[in-house]
């Protein structure tokens, strides 16, 4: 008894110690978040089909689409324009405060107002494919006049619901054009193990080039 | 009687030595079998710390917010059955091929990248490579 409660006794600073070590190790320190800068955007230059991806306010169903560009672009949409102004259709989940999740519509800088984004990059079809992203942007308004849902399950075999860079790839597709030439990836992600669209694989498609990004 | 003591805490000892330098910290395996367990209990604080640190420096609150949504669907399955892995490791570098099933039968198969940041291992996202 005497000798088990010394070895007790003896414990006590070695645990006192490792708790100390535990505690120091596991506090892991949060970075805020940066403050957005202005962003400058020449809107007479985007085109039809223009795609348009941008960082910051990111959500929290766009972290697998997004989990190897989340240092660049979050997000992406594409361009419309409707009577000269230009529009962005995009789509976006409800983060359960009862967003809208279909196709929207909105003002270019509305999506870009410093709220929504604290980056963007404009990319363009390259080449002699202008006809093909006029396609692809009246696709793209198909999508918004369905009011198409938000695709919650990330399942990209379809296009009856859509998430964020399945909704750019889809309408380009269907315009005939496919920006990931066959290949979606498949994420190291615990819980996430199908094959997506991911935003970087968009950005680095062959087919694209980027006009303006800040 | 002081040599008895002197053996217990020299034990002791060696343990708390053994103990820093991770012989006694989770392996890759061990961990992604955690991270699913926390998810599952809702120990969401807990799961995400088992990121690594550019991954929780990068997204930050939305893996809360993503993981609590598992929790939801884990719970919809019934909760975990078994969890089996394989894992290896390249220095500190592990990849750990997974399988989980739920006890409603479902199965979920993957593979999960970790790196080993001060002795622990922690799980890292991305692309499958």
């Amino acid at each position: 008894m005497t000798w088990f409660k010394r070895s007790l006794q003896a414990l006590v600073p070695v645990a006192m110690i490792l708790i100390v070590m535990a505690v120091v190790n596991g506090s892991a320190k949060e970075e805020p978040a940066p403050n957005a800068p202005a962003l400058h955007i020449d809107e007479q230059a985007v085109e039809n089909g223009d795609m348009i991806f941008r960082r910051g306010v990111g959500l929290a169903s766009d972290f697998v689409v997004s989990v190897d560009a989340a240092s660049r672009f979050s997000h992406v949409g594409i361009i419309c324009k409707q009577a000269g102004q230009p529009y962005v259709i995009h789509i976006l989940p409800d983060e359960g405060r009862g967003d809208d999740d279909t196709v929207r519509m909105e003002p270019l800088s509305l999506f870009l107002s410093p709220a929504n984004a604290s980056g963007f990059a404009v990319c363009r079809l390259s080449g002699r494919h202008r006809t093909v992203a006029q396609r692809a942007a009246s696709q793209a308004l198909a999508f918004w006049k369905k009011q198409v849902c938000y695709d919650y399950d990330l399942d990209a075999s379809n296009a009856r619901r859509l998430y964020c860079s399945e909704l750019v790839w889809q309408a380009y597709k269907m315009a005939g054009i496919d920006l990931t030439d066959g290949v979606l990836q498949r994420v190291t992600i615990p819980f996430y193990q199908g094959r997506y669209v991911l935003i970087s694989r968009l950005l680095n498609s062959r087919w694209l080039e980027t006009l303006q990004q800040q | 009687m002081k040599l008895t003591s002197l053996r217990a805490t020299v034990l002791v000892m060696m343990m708390a030595l053994l103990a820093s330098c991770g012989l006694f910290k989770p392996g890759p395996s061990k961990v992604v079998k955690n991270f699913y367990h926390d998810v599952e209990a809702g120990k969401i604080e807990e799961a995400t710390k088992l990121f690594s640190a550019q991954v929780q420096q990068t997204f930050g609150s939305k893996l809360s917010t993503v993981m609590s949504s598992q929790t939801r669907k884990i719970e919809q399955k019934g909760g975990i059955k078994s969890i089996d892995t394989k894992e290896n490791i390249t220095g500190d570098l592990a990849k750990v091929e997974y399988t989980v099933t739920y006890k409603d039968g479902s199965t979920e198969q993957g593979s999960i990248d970790l790196i080993k940041e001060k002795g622990d291992w922690k799980i890292q996202l991305g692309p499958n490579k």
